[in-house]
Formats: structure tokens, C-alpha cells, sequence
């Protein structure tokens, strides 16, 4: 089977006046299908804007990248939100929640735009709070969630689309360790249903990781290193 | 100056369709530069700005047709008003005709009309098909278009320019009214026969939408255009201005008859571009243009139905026909 992401000399610059900086260089990275990829490296390695790129939310300067087959970097943006709503889940380290709504409604936001009835929108999204332990606070505000319970909340909000993709970013900087063990298993479970799952982390909670992960070392803007956590 | 370029509706008109104007030829001169450049199958930074330009410029394009298509019955409505400055003239008739820049103008407006539709639909089919499969097209007609807004521009500010108020003009009745017993209708119809071809042409619209017959749709469309013309200014006209002397295309944009030109003009047009873009769409496209050719077919039946009414109510009112 085709490989799910595929980027061949993907660059990325920022202009700001007559300086150029280079945040990303050259980048080659196919990710299979089901595969978890850790990419690491340290701060303003350009781990952030290679995730950014691949969920379609940046455009690269040059070079190529397929993800799902379809040259995203190319879509018109009526498309690449589609895109993005169908295929990509995205957990941040701010967890961007809607303070004011309830876990229930932060987690149906992503379906309202691809729904065709509020029957699904309901399942989907009890569906989603079962997998990420948050269903037992359906009703609760945002605001008065703790750390752990709010990324709950995220990753049921990504989930709730179903989509092949899983782009975590930092998803551990905000947690105790105990929740940073409770992210891992939940993320255990997503790899053993077949999602593809990308994650830009320093953490070293994940060498603990229950389950087999290439990790992509990034120095600079350049995959320096690509190696699997069990070698 | 002319005091007619005084009038402020004139001035803001004028004004509009100039800086239109400016915005589009931006947007003309950044288009050039990313067709002479543009080569989709690159992933080259150059291509990928090109890329992202070209989704700006279109949106500005859309944008500035968008408003040039509310400035056309803006500038009807602009004659229609100097009726009381031009004497003569009792409504956007004797205005259109005050000088030689008149009538082309406004066929020059409807020809621009067909244009951006046209555009925006290209525009619309190749977004959506991702990978701008009709790029080239679309910008070559945003270049023709071009240059007839230019022309447009230059010949709106002519005409309001060239405006002699002291020159009476003749008013509708005499441009449209009985010409000393000369057949005003074409090809020597009279109105039971032009009635019987408006129908039938409607009804061949009709049959031809229903089962996307593209060519009998472009023929049924073309024709039926012109029958309608002559149908609404030498019979159902006179319906509304409830006299059968009474022979103008242009008094019923007025308010005694509600605007009611406006409706009557606006969807035959509106239903005629559409459907003529639709079925023009499906033969040099294959695009899946179902739905604008119901939206037109939708219009056009619109205005067969108002045109119907008003002789239908007269009837019902008063026992007898004009
Ligand atoms: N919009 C932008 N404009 C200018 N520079 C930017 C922009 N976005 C990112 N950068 C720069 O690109 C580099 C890489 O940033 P990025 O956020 O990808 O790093 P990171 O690896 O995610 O770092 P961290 O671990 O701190 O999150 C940084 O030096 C950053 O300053
Ligand atoms: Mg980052």
C-alpha cells in the first residue's frame, strides 16, 4: 500500500525584511500506514512547523508532500479545510478548548461542519468521550477542568472525526507524570486501532511507550537521524 | 463640466466603476505575470507563490464582479432618475438615447454581465476540481473581460461627459410607438405569431433543460432572448402600463409600476446567462451543471410567469384584453 505521508525536499522560510530563516531544510520523511513516529529535537528544531505543515494549517516554500495521496501543499483552501476536517486529528500542548462550552459540546465542534444529522454528531461524540476516559465529566464546563482532564478532552476532540491521522504536539508538556502514563496508554490504544500517529515531543516519558515507535531526530530544520525505539 | 457629472448619483456611479476599475487592472497586471510564469506540475518556491497569489488575485477578481454586477441596475436606475434633467425624456428611454454612447453602452453592460457569470462559473468548477485544471482559460477570459470593462469604463464617462441637456431628446413613445404604420417587429411577425414563438421557445427551454440537451438548450436560450424582448416591449409592456399605446422597455423600472422592470428584465437576463453558461459549461467542460441550469430554467420560468400574470389579472379584472 501506498505510504499515508510522503515528503520529498520539503522546505520551509520565514522573510522578515532582508533576513531569511531556513526552519525547515530539505525534509525526507515517508510515514506507513499505522506507523507512530517521534519526532524529536530540541526547541526550535522545527518540530511544530513540520506538524503544522503536514495537518495542511501551513504551506511549505517548495517541495513536495502527499498526504493520503493528495498533493495538500496544492489544494485551494475551500478543499484543505475539507481535508483536514475528514483526515487529520490535531492534540496541542494549549489545548485550545472552548472555555464556555461543555466537554459534550467542545468534542461535536469538528463534526458540525461534515455532519448529516445530529443523531451521528451524538454517537460520534459519545464514542469519542469513551475512548479518551473523559465521558464521566460529559457536562462539566472547560474552565473548571483539571490539566489532565482538558488534554482528555482534546484528544476526544480529534477522535471525534474518526480521522487517519493523529498529529500530537508537546501533548505531555502540561501533565504530572501519572496523566503523561494515562496519555501513553490512551495513545497505545489509537496504534492498535491502525491510526497513524505523529508526536513532537522532549519528553523521555516517551521511551516508555508500550509499543513500537520510530523516532525522527530534527536538528535545525534537517532530520538529522531516523531510528526505531527498539534498536 | 457638464452639469449632469454634477449629479451626485452620476458622480457616485462613475466614481465606483472607476476604482472597480483600478482594483481589476491590479489584478490584470498580476495575472499576465502568473500565466506567463505558471507551471502547475512544479513544487518550485516560484510556483508554489504563484499558487498562493493566484487564490488572492481570483478573490479579488470575484470580489470586484461581484459589485460591478450591483452597478448595473445602479446605473439603470442612474438614467432613470436624470429623466427629470433631460427634457424630453420620461424615463431611461430618451436618457439611454440622449447621445450616441448610449445603446452600445448599455448592450456593452449586458455583454460584460454574460462575461463575469460566465467567469465566476469557470472560476467556481475549477476550484473545486483541485488541481485548476481550467486556470488558463479562466485568466484568458479575465484578460478579454478586461479589456471590455476598459472600453465600458471609457465609454461610461463619454457618455456622461458628452451629456447635452439643452438637446431635447424624444421619449419612449416616440422611439417605440407606432413607427407611421411600419411593422416594428422582425422577420414581418405579428403579435399572435410572436406570442405563439415566445411559448414555444419557452416550452422548448423547457423540454430541452429537463432532459440536459445542451445544444437545443443553447438554441431554445438565444432565440427565445430575443422574442422575449420584442414579446415584453410590444405586448405584455402594455400590460402593465395598462395602454396599449404604451411601448417601452424602460418606464416600468419606474415606481407607478413597482420597480416591476427590475424583476421582469433582471430574470429574464439572469435566467438566459445562466442557462446558456450552464449548457456552454457542459459542452466545452464536462462539468456537472445541473444545478445553474435549473436556476435558470427556475428564472426564466419566473419571467414567463410575471409576463402571463399581467395580462392573466388584467383579464380577470376587466372581461376583456387589450
Ligand atoms: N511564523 C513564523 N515566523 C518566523 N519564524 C518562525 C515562524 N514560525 C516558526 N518560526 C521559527 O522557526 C523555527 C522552528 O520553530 P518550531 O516552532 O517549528 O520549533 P519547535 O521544534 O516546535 O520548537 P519547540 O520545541 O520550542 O516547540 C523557530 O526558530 C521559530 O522561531
Ligand atoms: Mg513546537
Amino acid at each position: 500500500m501506498n505510504p499515508i505521508i510522503e515528503i520529498r525536499n520539503l522546505n520551509r522560510h520565514f522573510d522578515s525584511g532582508e533576513e531569511r530563516f531556513h526552519a525547515l531544510k530539505e525534509i525526507d520523511l515517508t510515514v506507513e500506514r499505522g506507523e507512530c513516529v517521534i519526532l524529536r529535537g530540541i526547541s526550535g528544531s522545527g518540530k511544530t512547523t513540520l506538524l503544522s505543515i503536514i495537518a495542511g494549517l501551513d504551506h511549505p516554500s517548495s517541495g513536495e508532500i502527499r498526504v493520503e495521496g493528495e498533493a495538500i501543499a496544492k489544494l485551494p483552501d475551500r478543499h484543505l479545510s475539507r481535508f483536514r476536517g475528514r483526515h487529520i486529528g490535531m492534540i496541542f500542548q494549549h489545548y485550545n478548548l472552548m472555555e464556555e462550552l461543555s466537554v459534550r459540546e467542545n468534542v461535536a465542534v469538528p463534526l458540525i461542519p461534515m455532519a448529516q444529522n445530529m443523531r451521528q454528531v451524538t454517537r460520534r461524540v459519545e464514542e469519542a468521550m469513551e475512548r479518551a476516559n473523559i465521558a464521566h465529566k460529559a457536562d462539566q464546563k472547560a474552565a473548571r477542568l483539571s490539566g489532565g482532564e482538558k488534554q482528555r478532552v482534546a484528544i476526544a476532540r480529534a477522535l471525534a472525526t474518526d480521522p487517519e491521522i493523529i498529529l500530537c504536539d508537546e501533548p505531555t508538556a502540561n501533565l504530572d507524570r501519572a496523566n503523561a502514563r494515562r496519555f501513553l496508554e490512551i495513545l497505545s490504544r489509537l496504534h492498535e486501532m491502525g491510526k497513524t500517529i505523529l508526536i513532537a515531543t522532549h519528553d523521555p516519558i516517551f521511551e516508555e511507550l508500550p509499543f513500537e515507535a520510530r523516532v525522527v531526530e530534527m536538528e535545525n530544520g534537517a532530520i538529522v537521524d531516523g531510528r526505531s525505539s527498539e534498536e | 463640466m457638464t452639469p449632469v457629472l454634477l449629479n451626485t448619483q452620476v458622480l457616485v456611479y462613475l466614481l465606483s466603476e472607476s476604482v472597480l476599475w483600478v482594483l481589476l487592472a491590479i489584478a490584470f497586471g498580476v495575472s499576465v505575470h502568473i500565466l506567463w510564469r505558471w507551471d502547475f506540475g512544479s513544487t518550485s518556491e516560484e510556483q508554489y507563490a504563484l499558487e498562493r497569489r493566484a487564490y488572492l488575485v481570483m478573490t479579488i477578481i470575484l470580489a470586484a464582479f461581484v459589485l460591478k454586477f450591483l452597478l448595473l441596475p445602479f446605473f439603470v436606475f442612474t438614467i432613470d432618475r436624470l429623466s427629470d434633467l433631460v427634457p424630453g425624456a420620461m424615463c431611461a428611454a430618451g436618457v439611454i438615447s440622449a447621445n450616441g454612447y448610449g445603446l452600445p453602452l448599455l448592450f456593452l453592460k449586458l455583454l460584460i454581465l454574460f462575461g463575469l457569470l460566465l467567469w465566476m462559473a469557470i472560476n467556481h468548477y475549477d476550484l473545486e476540481a483541485k488541481t485548476y485544471p481550467w486556470f488558463r482559460l479562466k485568466m484568458g477570459l479575465f484578460a478579454f473581460l478586461f479589456v471590455l470593462v476598459s472600453i465600458e469604463l471609457w465609454m461610461d464617462w463619454a457618455y456622461f461627459f458628452h451629456f447635452d441637456l439643452s438637446r431635447p431628446v424624444s421619449c419612449c413613445s416616440a422611439l417605440f410607438g407606432q413607427l407611421e404604420g411600419a411593422n416594428p417587429l422582425p422577420f414581418g411577425l405579428d403579435i399572435p405569431k410572436l406570442l405563439l414563438l415566445f411559448y414555444l421557445l419557452y416550452l422548448l427551454i423547457v423540454v430541452a433543460a429537463l432532459a440536459h440537451q445542451s445544444w437545443l438548450e443553447l438554441a431554445g436560450y438565444g432565440l427565445f432572448v430575443f422574442v422575449a424582448y420584442y414579446a415584453v416591449v410590444y405586448f405584455f409592456g402594455t400590460y402593465v402600463y395598462e395602454l396599449p399605446t404604451h411601448k417601452c422597455p424602460f418606464c416600468m423600472m419606474q415606481r407607478p409600476y413597482h420597480y416591476v422592470g427590475y424583476l421582469i428584465w433582471g430574470s429574464l437576463f439572469g435566467g438566459v446567462f445562466l442557462g446558456l453558461i450552464a449548457a456552454l459549461l457542459r459542452l466545452g467542460l464536462g462539468v456537472d451543471t445541473r444545478r445553474m441550469e435549473r436556476i435558470g430554467l427556475g428564472l426564466v420560468s419566473l419571467f414567463v410567469l410575471v409576463c402571463t400574470l399581467y395580462v392573466g389579472v388584467y383579464y380577470l379584472r376587466n372581461g376583456v384584453l387589450l
